[in-house]
């Protein structure tokens, strides 16, 4: 047990430590020295999800449901990968309007409304009191705990007074002084950002340490805990689903209903969206944030396991909920356990800063601020003298400081009167179910240009009756504040409007049953309203500015009403001072090139520029109004709104049909470049084969010519010479008629005309005929030829008389380069295991030189220097050959052989497995 | 993204949760909660990997 002295000291020292921090990061803001563009400060301001709720109650539910807590960090876990495009889009249409709130939001999204504002306000702040209740609470109890009293929501009270008020009254003071010290006029709030990352280090640690001094320093370690609650019956089924207690839709609804909260809990939004500097910290705050939440629940079961297996096995959910304070104290580890006090106080602290914070922001500029400006416009007439009006900011200080006292003073009541006896979680869960409202009318603001503010708005108050029927009202009928017959006869006496089965709908969690009504009912009436209403001007024109953010359209044009510079600016000095004035004096003066002067008329442009500097402080719907106080003249008419839209449409629509053709050109003008480009390189090797062709055809020709003419114009020669000169003309006929049918061949394959005999073939038969083919060729120069054919057989699919051409081709290349004495020739064949077979043909001749090893594959291309050393043959061959195996799918190429010579080798697929050779086909020669 | 998504989803959905159960109440039923953070922890890796390799858009 600590004294009382100890943990208010304690306790006043932490707090105390929260404003040093927040006064560091505000007077390094204001040196221009930010200490929150970080991707982590921001991570871990994001982790104010993280309360009391998660620190006490993770564990209670633990004890009681097993693994049923999970679902609330597995949704934020799923919505960060929403991140990058839905909280994306939302970042920048707050930033770029500059909007103060979730409430401000949706008001600024249909129609500039009060009433949307306004409603959002109510909802927020009623749904925002059970969650609240559940930090002075958590508070209360762990001050409790750690002074020595075992009950802590018992009637007597350890501070000599009621604990929670206590708890209340200083929370509320501390909120006050620490969220509502000045009206901010700049975009974020940097100081409270760094306070809250600081508490979410320290809730994260002192969490971490509690829960490995019970892992570790009571038991000896998960699997000891692990191994102990298997032995008992009781405690093991918490590892099941079945222990959770919750069907497959209370599972899938409590997972969407917390990834939802990401973005539509007022302190999420006020984390995540207002005060973020920088949209790339999304990137990082994408995954960091989940592996916060995964850190700070990893010992959360073991913490319940541990009091269930110390306690023997029971647990109620209220002293479950304060197993990670008491299991230290029982310990004697009292340090410890005011460690781990000041965790829980740093995670109560933080929600609640950042929600009152955004609470009193809405409720002073969505709520109050336009009823008073609106009365205050009536009284004074449309454009009073605003130089004789008292500066506002006092008023909304004031405004925001009973807000966060009311909305205190209501949670502790909630505490006291109506959720005494709820664990942590639940209390928690009906509050999420209450700002998931808002959920369907965010994402059509976004998306669904249509929605409009009547569909948002009945879609919002239905949704809120049915979480006020099914989850508020019964929980006040039990605590005996209202009648409790409807809970079982149903409203009206009707069994099918009881509130905890409505329309029969059983067997589901309370929150997942208000859930399912809430939310039908919601998106029924948004739609259905959104589809059949109008949307008046400024809702459709701030339609298309969220919708189509990335846009940026211009909005000014819809003023064309007049004012005075002076008139705007003494409105502007009694909500952002002198100096703010100035500031948006010098950004309108870089703009147009000039500073405007108190007697110069306003334009467009600069009334829409104050209404957004405003807009930041008091939010868009109360600006508006006070704009439209100074402004002479009003926005335009529908005609001239409708006339802007269509005329923007039009160039939107051009611009993109413009956009579009630009480019269709573009491909296809590199299209063009690219077949031009191919064409001029066919043209070329055209031209090239042409020549080469007429050259090759020309040298015969004219042996034959020459040798010709001798015979017939001599007819005394000898007969000797006679045969001599009559076997040239014979050989050099054979070789033009090698030539053309060379030619021939190639130009069939190029042409893809090739008619192949594809048939299942033994490539060793193959071989074996190729030989027998040239054998006259090995036998007339002496050569000596090796086989070293391997394989029994070896099945491919090709056409046969091709194939024994390839390698005929191969082997008097290889005969017409082998030397004229001890000529060898080796032709060897491979199966790799791979499906492929490879043949190779070496030789022991010069070799081809390594520069020349691609280029010999080419038309006419040899592997020798000039025209006077070129080999005998047509420079077709292997050309012809490579088109062969790379029609039946195999490469070629050449090495230096073993003999020393050259090693031409070419691979051909192993023949298909049964069922697929008939799919297989020749690849298209090019 | 949109695949990290549905794995995601599906890595948590209750079928699977529900066949993950079954093995584990055969086999010891802290299965189950390893499965669970050893998921969680994976999806945490792949939004990691992910937005290392990504262009942001609205």
């Amino acid at each position: 047990m600590l004294p009382v002295w100890l943990v208010a000291v304690a306790s006043f020292i932490y707090l105390g430590t929260l404003f040093a921090v927040a006064s560091f990061g505000d007077r390094r803001a204001d040196a221009g020295r930010s200490v929150i563009g970080n991707p982590v400060v921001y991570t871990l301001s994001l982790a104010v999800y993280c309360s009391a709720w998660t620190y006490y109650g993770s564990v209670g539910v633990a004890a009681t449901t097993g693994l049923a807590f999970l679902p609330i960090y597995l949704g934020p876990t799923l919505a960060a990968l929403l991140f990058p495009f839905l909280l994306l889009k939302v970042l920048r249409i707050t930033k770029t309007y500059g909007i103060t709130s979730i409430a401000d939001f949706l008001a600024a999204r249909y129609g500039k409304s009060g009433l949307v504002g306004g409603l959002v306000t109510v909802v927020a702040a009623v749904g925002g009191i059970p969650y609240i209740s559940l930090q002075l609470k958590a508070v209360a109890a762990s001050v409790t705990v750690v002074m020595g009293d075992a009950t802590p929501f018992a009637p007597a009270f350890s501070l000599g007074a009621d604990t929670a008020l206590t708890v209340t009254l200083v929370l509320a003071i501390f909120a006050i002084f620490f969220g509502a010290r000045h009206v901010d006029v700049t975009e974020t709030h940097q100081g409270m950002v760094l306070a809250i990352a600081f508490e979410s280090v320290v809730k994260l640690l002192a969490f971490v340490v509690a829960g490995s001094f019970i892992t570790y320093g009571i038991f000896d370690g998960f699997g000891d805990i692990a191994g102990r609650a298997m032995a008992d019956e009781r405690v093991r089924e918490l590892f099941t689903m079945s222990g959770t207690g919750l069907s497959y839709i209370d599972w899938f609804l409590l997972t969407m209903l917390s990834g939802m909260m990401m973005l539509v809990l007022p302190r999420q939004f006020q984390v995540a969206v207002l005060e973020n500097v920088d949209e790339n910290h999304l990137r990082t705050a994408s995954w960091l944030f989940p592996a916060y939440l995964l850190v700070i629940n990893v010992f959360v079961m073991p913490v319940a396991l541990a009091g269930l297996l110390l306690d023997g096995g029971e647990e109620g959910v209220n002293a479950a909920d304060l197993l990670i304070l008491r299991l230290p104290m029982d310990a004697g580890q009292e340090i410890l356990a005011l460690v781990t006090y000041l965790g829980g106080l740093s995670a109560a602290t933080a929600m609640v800063i950042v929600a009152t914070v955004a609470l009193s922001t809405m409720v002073s500029n969505d709520l109050v601020l336009p009823v008073l400006l609106r009365r205050g416009g009536r009284h004074r007439g449309s454009h009073g003298d605003a130089g004789e009006r008292p500066a506002l900011t006092g008023l909304i200080l004031n405004i925001r400081r009973a807000t966060i006292l009311v909305l205190l003073m209501a949670g502790y009541l909630f505490f006291k009167h109506v959720s005494g006896g709820l664990g942590l979680a639940s209390t928690g869960l009906i509050a999420f179910a209450a700002v998931a409202q808002f959920a369907p009318a965010i994402i059509a603001a976004i998306y669904w240009r249509d929605a409009n503010r009547t569909g948002a708005v009945l879609g919002i108050s239905g949704g809120f009756l049915i979480w006020l029927y099914t989850l508020i009202c019964p929980m006040l009928a039990r605590a005996g504040a209202i009648d409790d017959g409807f809970l079982v006869e149903g409203l009206f006496g009707v069994g099918m409007l009881r509130p905890e089965a409505l329309f029969a709908l059983e067997g589901l969690n309370p929150v997942s049953h208000a859930l399912v009504w809430s939310l039908s009912l919601n998106l029924l009436l948004l739609v259905t309203a959104s589809l059949l209403g109008r949307q008046d001007n400024i809702e459709r024109v701030q339609a298309l500015m969220f919708v189509e953010v990335e846009s940026s359209h211009e909005t000014a044009r819809l003023w064309h009403g007049q004012a005075r510079v002076g008139d705007l600016c003494d409105l502007m000095i009694r909500f952002i001072g002198p100096g703010g004035v100035n500031r948006v004096l010098d950004i309108d003066g870089q703009r147009r090139g000039r500073r405007l002067g108190a007697r110069d008329t306003a334009d467009a442009e600069f009334v829409l520029l104050v209404e957004r500097q405003l807009a930041r402080v008091i939010g868009s719907s109360s600006a508006r109004v006070m704009v439209a106080s100074v402004v002479d003249g009003e926005g335009i008419g529908p005609d001239q709104v409708m006339e802007i839209l269509d005329e923007t449409s039009q160039v939107i629509e051009y611009s993109q049909r413009l956009e579009q053709k630009s480019k269709a050109l573009e491909a296809a003008t590199a299209e063009l470049r690219e077949a031009n480009a191919r064409l001029t390189e066919l043209d070329g090797l055209k031209d090239e084969f042409i020549a080469t062709v007429s050259h090759e055809l020309r040298t015969p020709l004219t042996s034959i010519r020459s040798f010709s003419e001798i015979l017939l114009d001599t007819p005394e020669l000898p007969e000797e010479e006679r045969s001599a000169f009559l076997a040239i003309v014979v050989r050099e006929s054979e070789r033009l008629t090698r030539l053309i049918n060379d030619v021939l061949d190639l130009s069939k394959i190029e042409a893809g005309r090739m008619d192949w005999q594809m048939a299942e073939i033994d490539l060793r038969e193959v071989i074996d005929e190729a030989l027998d083919a040239a054998s006259a060729l090995f036998t007339e120069g002496g050569i000596a030829v090796e086989t070293r054919l391997r394989l029994s057989r070896a099945s491919i699919v090709g056409d046969r008389d091709r194939l024994v051409q390839l390698i005929v081709n191969l082997l008097a290349n290889a005969v017409k380069f082998v030397p004229g004495e001890n000529g060898r020739v080796c032709v060897e064949l491979f199966d790799h295991a791979n499906g492929w077979y490879e043949v190779r043909v070496d030789d022991n001749g010069p070799g081809v030189p390594r520069d020349f090893r691609r280029a010999i594959f080419e038309k006419f291309r040899q592997a020798s220097e000039g025209p006077k050393e070129r080999p005998k043959g047509t420079g077709l061959g292997l050309t012809i050959s490579r088109h062969i195996v790379e029609a039946f799918g195999g490469r070629i190429w050449v090495e230096t052989s073993d003999l020393g010579g050259a090693s031409f080798r070419f691979t051909l697929r192993h023949m298909p497995a049964a069922g697929h050779s008939g799919e297989t086909e020749p690849r298209a020669a090019e | 993204m949109m695949v990290l998504a549905i794995l995601a989803v599906a890595l948590f959905s209750y079928p699977l949760l529900a066949i993950i159960d079954g093995i584990a109440r055969a086999h010891g039923h802290w299965w189950l909660p390893v499965y669970m953070f050893t998921a969680w922890a994976l999806i945490i890796l792949l939004i990691g990997w992910t937005m290392s390799h990504r262009q942001d858009r609205a």
